[in-house]
């Protein structure tokens, strides 16, 4: 079977419907700012879902650059394409970019778009909070990125260690970059996080119980909830880092009673979690991408939405392993390596959850499904690696080598970027109303998952062979000189592959057919919606009958009953429905805000702050700071429906 | 499958047995507040394992033979009278579904005049360690002053929330049907409470025990 024969075709006959009863008013009322002015002001979920993945993928072309020059110095010993303090900022800037631009603000694109159309409601919970989270990250993403032409970049590597990182040994603003930055950048994390979970507890459709929810709903609340337990560790070291910098206290300084490996436990509580924070998400695209081409659902949903909670709590009691070769004692080592094996457990249930899926079902073959695939092979070797490093002898003699490069490239490229790319071929006829090609994007597939495997496969050995990471250059005659020319020739491949793709995609909004509601006969609610979605998303909010709503009959026909259903369609103003957490009855129709520049104006205001900050204009900093705060009263102050009737609130 | 929201042709109605429930749930506003807390629990706890781990990897006195150990008078009263302003907040918090507005303004007044006294009595604390302590001089200063500086600072923002919720109350804007931001915003400051206790607690009291 090919793809061409799943598209199911035309408009879901049930919202075409509902859409005729309401359709026109909600239009109305739904109605957005065109222009400059709109782009400012604009709280739809969907816009800023859209605007966070072109971000974030444009910080991935960046910080990919800043690879492929790395990997060109690589390819032959003895190189000198670029200066050890240039390459000790790339491969840092690479890291950070990667890690805190690229892939968590990908992740949360998605969710921003599709969260609220999978539990079928009309926006997040908190829009305008939405709307500064993606300022937020835009405006911290270039403070970050604007550094490199300075030579300012971070050039302490993407953990930054004391005391290597402390004004001593790396004076200069590079590292004053690094925290603020992610001080900034985490304002916008927590800020998001928090809106993601309210939105998945009080905003799902009526019916959609717990028991109901999506996986990938699952995967986004669990991945927020981590975010908002892991991120304040990370926050406080580099809050304490900045002051031991900037204002001279003495929290890593060895000589005046402050202690170097504090910073290392602080940044691997959030920075193992982390590692999950990044994948969980991916995963959850793997769980939605692999039932509908697999025309079934999906295999032990509970295991699996235990196995994503249960990973999400283990990973926090993991941190050590990545300070095996510190010297601690060896009963924290021990207690640790346990934890590592264990964690592997929830994986293994996830794993054998999409064989069994794609085993009872009956596989289609897409790009998107390809991309899927892949990503079990690739976890699976990084997975496999990553138990290895649980064993604690293995890890001291691997560790900081490019064994690890291998290994963490396999688990974050393979875990995360893989089911990225599975996810924007899946969703991409829901986001633009476009179907992309399908030879293009198998062609696509099969660039970058070569291209992958031959620039990290060979770094195992590199590492094995003693290679360790971050060097600038190499002796030749260490027998790394061939590992080291694959792994260039193979980030070429790979960079061809993320331009075909790109093209892939250019070409699909160009002059790409036209994209059904439904094109895939998926499962899940945003395929309700059309292509792309209404500004209002549901003309009638749906009542959820099963897992699979759009494949049980009831859940689609509901938008046809309720279509006279003022409590359904929602039509006077910007509503959405509020229910209840454990089981979604309705409690409540809530105003939700209009468009509105205060995002934006709070945004620009912490930027200046941070700006401030960094080149030591304390009084710029005190005054900036005390306008955003001004700005966010003003904020709270108008609360949406604060001006209608008292009465109108209670339904 | 279990159907829900769907009634079958022939409906068998029966009249209710129990009284009707009210919704159970929280509003969004609440859930936004109740993991904004968190996220600073978080960032306090963070902050006090740090100061024990940095206490006992430094083994020997604390305060260090340096510093003098910590004076009491104003952080043990200032903690007290921000402990004690809980009670004028949840009496605010019963006074807004009523629409006693002179009751709301009054009970939010002393809970405001509160917390300036606590930020008053730490500014006063902190010019009494300043000659033998100091945040620059070592680590056990550092953390004194970093840790209740980050609380003084998050009392603050506690406070622009009560300026906030007065002058919404003198203009009418919390009704008794509006209740809500009175108790989203008691959250906090109970929050900062208990923060006020743990924090007292551990840089105040503890170096008198080793």
């Amino acid at each position: 079977m090919t793809a061409a024969t799943t598209v199911t075709g035309g408009v879901i006959p049930e919202r075409r419907v509902a859409e005729s009863a309401v359709g026109e008013i909600l239009d109305e009322v739904w109605e957005e700012e065109p222009g400059l002015i709109g782009w400012i002001t604009t709280v739809n979920h969907k816009r800023i879902g859209r605007r966070y993945l072109v971000t974030a993928g444009f910080f991935f072309m960046l910080a990919g650059i800043n690879a492929l020059v790395m990997r060109t110095q690589l390819g032959t010993p003895n190189n000198t394409l670029v200066s050890p303090e240039l390459y000790d900022q790339l491969f840092s800037l690479h890291g950070v970019a990667m890690i805190f631009f690229f892939a968590t603000p990908f992740n949360a694109g998605f969710g921003n778009f599709f969260l609220p159309l999978m539990i079928g409601t009309r926006d997040m919970a908190f829009p305008r909070m939405n709307a500064v989270s993606y300022f937020l990250f835009l405006f911290s993403g270039l403070f970050m990125f604007s550094s490199l032409p300075f030579g300012l970049a971070p050039d302490g590597g993407w953990f930054a260690y004391v005391p290597l990182t402390g004004v001593k040994y790396l004076p200069g603003l590079n590292l004053d970059v690094y925290t603020l930055g992610l001080l900034f950048l985490a304002v916008s994390t927590t800020v998001g996080s928090i809106n993601f979970i309210v939105t998945a507890l009080k905003m799902r459709a009526p019916g959609m119980t717990l028991n109901r929810v999506p996986i990938y709903v699952w995967t986004v609340v669990t991945q927020s909830f981590m975010l908002i337990f892991a991120l304040p560790s990370l926050d406080l070291a580099n809050a304490m880092l900045f002051l031991d910098r900037r204002f001279g206290t003495n929290f890593f300084d060895i000589k005046h009673g402050g202690d170097a490996i504090l910073w290392q436990h602080l940044f691997w509580i959030f920075g193992h979690p982390d590692v999950y924070i990044i994948v969980l998400p991916a995963m959850g695209i793997i769980s939605t991408v692999i039932p509908t081409f697999s025309r079934r659902p999906i295999t032990a949903y509970p295991l699996v939405v235990l196995a994503t909670v249960a990973t999400g709590i283990i990973s926090f009691g993991v941190w050590v392993h990545h300070m095996f070769a510190v010297g601690l004692s060896q009963v924290s080592e021990s207690f640790f390596a346990a934890a590592t094996l264990t964690i592997s457990i929830p994986a293994g249930v996830q794993m054998f959850a999409w064989l069994v899926t794609m085993w009872k079902g009956r596989v289609v073959i897409t790009t998107a499904m390809l991309y899927a695939v892949s990503f079990i092979v690739a976890f699976v070797i990084g997975g496999v690696t990553g138990v290895m490093f649980a064993v604690v002898p293995f890890d001291q003699q691997v560790t900081d080598s490019y064994f690890v490069v291998a290994h963490f490239h396999y688990v974050l490229f393979g875990g995360a970027v893989l089911p990225m790319l599975a996810g924007l071929f899946y969703w991409w006829p829901k986001m633009t109303g476009r179907m992309t090609s399908h030879k293009g994007g198998i062609v696509s597939f099969i660039l970058v998952f070569t291209g992958f495997n031959v620039t990290f496969f060979p770094m195992h050995f590199a590492g094995m062979l003693g290679m360790p990471r971050r060097v600038y250059t190499y002796p030749s005659g260490l027998g790394w000189d061939i590992p080291n020319l694959i792994s260039t020739i193979g980030a070429f491949i790979l960079a061809a592959g993320f331009l075909w793709t790109f093209f892939v995609f250019a070409q699909s909004l160009l002059s790409g057919p036209r994209a059904p509601d439904d094109p895939w006969g998926a499962n899940t609610l945003e395929w309700v919606t059309g292509s792309p979605p209404k500004p209002y998303n549901f003309p009638v909010i749906p009542t959820v009958h099963s897992l699979n709503p759009l494949w049980d009959g009831k859940s689609l026909a509901s938008m046809e009953e309720h279509r006279h259903d003022y409590n359904r369609t929602m039509t006077s103003t910007h509503l959405a429905l509020r229910t209840s957490e454990l089981d979604t009855r309705v409690e409540k129709i809530m105003p939700m805000p209009e468009e509105t520049p205060v995002p934006f104006a709070t945004a620009v205001l912490l930027t200046a702050f941070f700006i401030s900050m960094l080149v030591g204009a304390y009084h710029a900093a005190e005054v900036s700071f005390g306008l955003c705060l001004a700005v966010v009263a003003f904020w709270l102050w108008r609360r949406p429906g604060i001006d209608e009737p008292e009465e109108a609130e209670e339904l | 499958m279990t159907t829900l929201d769907t009634r079958t042709e022939q409906a068998i109605r029966r009249p209710p047995r129990a009284a009707p429930e009210r919704p159970v749930g929280h509003t969004t506003g609440w859930w936004g507040m109740v993991l904004f807390i968190c996220t600073e629990s978080m960032t306090f706890a963070a902050f006090l394992a740090s100061y024990f781990y940095l206490r006992f990897d430094h083994g020997g006195p604390w305060p260090p033979a340096a510093d003098k150990p910590p004076h009491l008078l104003f952080p043990s009263v200032g903690t007290f009278v921000l402990v004690l302003s809980c009670v004028t907040m949840a009496l605010a918090v019963r006074a807004a579904p009523k629409g006693r507005r002179a009751a709301l303004g009054l009970t939010l007044l002393v809970t405001l005049l509160a917390g300036c006294v606590f930020v008053a009595f730490q500014c006063v604390d902190y010019t009494q360690e300043m000659p033998s302590s100091t945040p620059t001089k070592d680590a056990y200063g550092s953390l004194m002053f970093m840790l209740t500086g980050l609380h003084v600072v998050h009392v603050l923002l506690g406070l622009g929330m009560l300026v906030v919720l007065v002058a919404s109350t003198l203009l009418g804007r919390i009704g008794p049907k509006r209740p809500e931001p009175v108790a989203i915003v008691s959250l906090y400051w109970y929050f900062l409470a208990v923060l006020a206790v743990c924090i007292y607690g551990t840089v105040y009291l503890t170096p008198y025990l080793s």
